[in-house]
């Protein structure tokens, strides 16, 4: 039976809102080490993901078995049915129709042939001269994303982004100590984007990296003044405040800003928002997997809440606007609210200026992650490298740090915001509901009149 | 789908292997306390390694119809691979294991009515004061058939049963969890997250020290496959990856400590009668009374050192392929009680996080802990609101003594609580 012929007919039998998702992946993964190839991989799939709502209630089934997809619709059917007794009921009735076909231009890096992508990264990997690398590592995958959404209310929207990840990381062994280094790249785009990327470059930042490991002494532990730079800002507010913002953690009160919305919460000169609209970045998409057109979304503006991010259903269960945030990983999850790419915007303060007047502080470079307690807004982060700030200047490489705190008293701390806003492209990739999911974001530095720092990673 | 075909068509190109994995899952998702979604799905793959002398290829599919294609790009792969040291290897024709307790009818035909009755006992003994604001009930059903050019013709299915529960006073949270094959009784994973939000309640705060720490089951398993996991695959410490190359036959842990990856074992995880690469399963002594006295190996790095494979490999994308099946701790003699009045001044630790900064070659961990709780004279004073701590794992293994005589096994690990002496202890 035809897609649209399925849809009708489960809405005859009483469904109020149904989508179905046709989800077809390539994707090719290369990875080299120390002058040989040593994995390839060549993956391909097509999934189908029906979704039925039925008098309050989900059902969701998904296949990759066309022949097996109406049974799908009935298995998603008779799931809503049964959960349709037992739940809170609220309506799926504000729903944007979108008909659009969004195809990526260009030519594709699926059609590079592989012999070509291997030798750039053999040749990447002969850019590492320093005698004590003792281990080189240059590897990508190059996908390509086709989705094709139907829902009941009209909707049919094709979208189709080729994304490229590449991770280069080198390790060297000094005086009995090893110490690595490495740099991923992601961005959505297929060749023309690619080969913009100048290795050279991004080999020598890396060897330069990997030399101050070694030399990198401890960090202190204490309250300090602490500068962050655009990557760890951007990450920062991703996981403390992004999260947060995402409608479904509000709405399983597990969010420290549930009912804060109109609130004073960062300084006046503080502005946030989510936006899946920079071209090439991890988070672009110009539809979510709801049919729903992307926007931009502000989600603090002069340091008021003002915004919480949505999937269809969070909205409609709040009696908010769709934002486009409606997000799955595959067809074989469900969508649920999604950062796309996060952006601080940029504030007043030259690079130097956000040093000036710390007599004894810490500047943090680079993120190696974190953790949120979503309900207390607790965190702890890590940074790959840092400095110490010694009267208003950049003085010894320290290793790197984590800092801590709360996130409703770390955002007034927040006195300078810097003019250097840049776009991460940093093929950073977030888990949520084990669902993982490209974001990105852009970030200027940001200084912290006092943090919790913990001294060595 | 009929896999002689495709090893027929792949056969034209070089040596073929195939691993066909189908999966049935169901899931019911709870919003504060509420069915929120209700899903069920249906999967297969199909992986291809062609091979030739030193040389292969590998691609996977989710989309069946398209096998020749996935045979070809696997061709297209092999063909621009550099050679390997060795050719590559091809199991075998041998006597697979017979596995009990991994697959149980029961588990695997659970209708949604069922399923949501396990759903809604996982919620019924929680505290009426406390939130759920997420809860999950799920079983999946999984069968493998693995063939290549040997004759090779392996067949396994197995059964898990998942259930999660988050619970909240609005401030703080806790979250209980449990895998099993079986279906097991969700009334008391739910109660116990219940609880251990009733003990975290009133957290205060205390001053770094160093002291004695006692890791439980879900902390030591993070330890263990961040750390010693890693040091025991043979392909690490063929790389010189590992802090125990070079030190077969010696003693590298405390008497008290003996390992054995197990991938027989009745109701284990990770059990099943064939590895990754279609050898079959094994019983491996890691570690016994303190001496390391094997690594785990697949095929490949086996012939590397000259011995055989103890049916460790994890997959055919790649080589080599390592991986645990299920790593058991030798039981200890202590009970909670016993364990805690071992303890004068230190702290309990249910879990860890962050471990993906803990240095997995030189063991050296810094990581956050949570659910963390004073002890005093061999009491549980108080909850303690943030904290980490910070030691090296080879040296705490070293000394352990104290090793708890209750498994719980959520991951690799079949876990046993432990206590570590002269930990750094930040709050």
């Amino acid at each position: 039976m035809e897609y649209k012929a399925l849809i009708k007919k489960f809405e005859s039998k009483g469904a109020s809102f149904i989508d179905l998702r046709i989800l077809d992946q390539t994707s090719e993964v290369v990875s080299t080490e120390n002058g040989n190839v040593n994995s390839m991989q060549d993956l391909s799939s097509r999934q189908f993901g029906v979704r039925i709502f039925y008098k309050g209630a989900w059902g969701f089934a998904y296949t990759n078995d066309v022949s097996k997809l109406e049974d799908s619709f009935s298995k998603a059917f008779k799931l809503a049915k049964i959960s349709s007794a037992k739940k809170d009921v609220f309506k799926i009735n504000n729903v944007p129709i979108n008909k659009a076909s969004v195809k990526q231009k260009g030519k594709s890096m699926l059609s590079v042939p592989i012999e070509d992508k291997i030798n750039l990264f053999l040749n990447i990997q002969k850019k590492f001269n320093l005698d004590f690398i003792k281990n080189k590592n240059v590897g990508a995958s190059f996908s390509r994303r086709e989705q094709q959404y139907f829902n009941s209310f009209g909707s049919n929207v094709f979208e189709s982004r080729e994304y490229f990840n590449v991770l280069i990381s080198i390790t060297g062994l000094k005086n009995g100590k090893v110490k690595r280094s490495f740099e991923r790249i992601g961005e959505v785009g297929g060749h023309g984007q690619f080969r913009k990327l100048k290795f050279d470059g991004i080999a020598k930042a890396l060897e330069d990296k990997l030399k101050t490991e070694f030399i990198a002494g401890i960090p202190p532990a204490g309250k300090f003044p602490l500068v962050i730079d655009n990557v760890l800002t951007h990450v920062f507010f991703h996981e403390a405040v992004g999260h947060a913002c995402e409608a479904d953690s509000i709405i399983e009160k597990s969010s420290v800003l549930a009912g804060k919305l109109g609130e004073k919460i960062a300084p006046d000169f503080l502005n946030l928002y989510d936006t899946p609209k920079i071209k090439n970045e991890h988070g672009y998409y110009a539809y979510d997997d709801e049919g729903v057109k992307s926007k931009r979304t502000i989600l603090i503006k002069n340091g008021i809440l003002t915004n919480y991010l949505h999937s269809l259903e969070t909205a409609n269960k709040l009696n908010m606007k769709p934002t486009g945030n409606g997000r799955a990983e595959s067809a074989f999850q469900v969508q649920i609210p999604r950062m796309s790419n996060t952006v601080l915007e940029k504030g007043d303060f030259k690079f130097d200026e956000l040093f000036e007047g710390i007599k004894k502080g810490i500047y943090a470079k680079d993120s190696l992650g974190g953790v949120v307690e979503p309900t207390t807004g607790n965190f702890l982060f890590n940074s790959r490298s840092a400095f110490l700030i010694e009267n208003g200047k950049v003085t010894k490489p320290l290793q790197g740090v984590s800092f801590g705190g709360n996130i409703l008293n770390i955002l007034p701390k927040i006195d300078k915001i810097g003019d250097d806003k840049k776009v991460s492209y940093g093929g950073w990739r977030c888990g949520k509901n084990g669902q993982m999911v490209p974001v990105g974001g852009a970030a200027p530095h940001i200084k912290i009149s006092e943090a919790m720092v913990g001294g060595a990673k | 789908m009929e896999l002689s075909k495709v090893i027929k068509f792949g056969e034209k190109y070089g040596d073929v292997t195939l691993i066909l994995s189908n999966e049935k899952n169901n899931k019911l998702e709870f919003t504060n306390g509420k069915i929120s979604n209700a899903s069920h799905g249906e999967s297969s793959v199909l992986e291809i390694r062609i091979s030739k002398g030193k040389k292969f290829g590998y691609a996977l599919t989710r989309n069946l119809k398209d096998w020749k294609s996935t045979v070809l790009n696997a061709v297209k792969l092999m063909r621009v691979s550099r050679d390997l040291d060795f050719n590559v290897p091809l199991a075998e024709k041998t006597k697979a294991n017979r596995i009990k307790n991994i697959f149980y009818k029961r588990a695997k035909e659970i209708s949604p009515t069922k399923l949501l009755s396990y759903g809604e006992n996982l919620m019924s003994e929680v505290d009426s004061s406390f939130n759920i604001p997420k809860a999950e009930v799920s079983n999946n059903y999984g069968e493998i058939k693995f063939m290549n050019s040997n004759g090779v013709f392996l067949k396994s299915k197995e059964t898990s049963f998942s259930s999660s529960i988050e619970v909240s006073n609005g401030k703080l949270n806790s979250y209980e969890f449990h895998t099993s094959h079986d279906i097991h009784n969700t009334k008391n994973i739910g109660k116990k997250a219940s609880e251990l939000l009733k003990m975290k309640l009133h957290p205060k705060k205390i001053s770094s020290f160093k002291g004695d720490v006692l890791f439980d089951h879900l902390a030591v398993s993070d330890l263990f496959e961040s750390v010693i996991i890693p040091a025991v695959s043979a392909d690490n410490v063929q790389l010189k990856k590992s802090n125990l190359a070079n030190k077969l036959n010696k003693k590298v842990f405390s008497d008290a400590l003996t390992i054995i990856d197990d991938g027989v074992l009745p109701n284990g995880l990770f059990s099943s009668p064939f590895d990754g690469e279609g050898s079959p399963t094994s019983k491996t002594t890691i570690v016994r009374d303190g001496f390391l006295r094997e690594f785990l190996y697949d095929i490949y790095s086996a012939k590397k050192d000259g011995v055989k494979s103890t049916g460790n490999s994890v997959g055919i994308d790649k080589l080599p392929n390592i991986g645990p099946s299920n790593f058991v701790i030798k039981r200890g003699t202590f009970s909670r009680d016993e364990m805690y009045s071992e303890i004068k001044r230190g702290v309990y630790v249910r879990e860890i996080f962050g471990s993906h900064l803990i240095n997995t070659i030189t063991g050296d961990c810094s990581v956050g802990a949570e659910n963390v709780f004073y002890i005093k004279n061999g009491k549980v004073i108080h909850p303690i609101n943030q904290a980490m701590v910070s030691f090296n794992l080879f040296d705490a293994l070293k000394k352990v003594r104290v090793i708890g005589k209750d498994y719980r096994q959520e991951s690799h690990v079949a876990a046993l609580p432990m206590i570590f002496k002269n930990v750094q202890v930040i709050s």
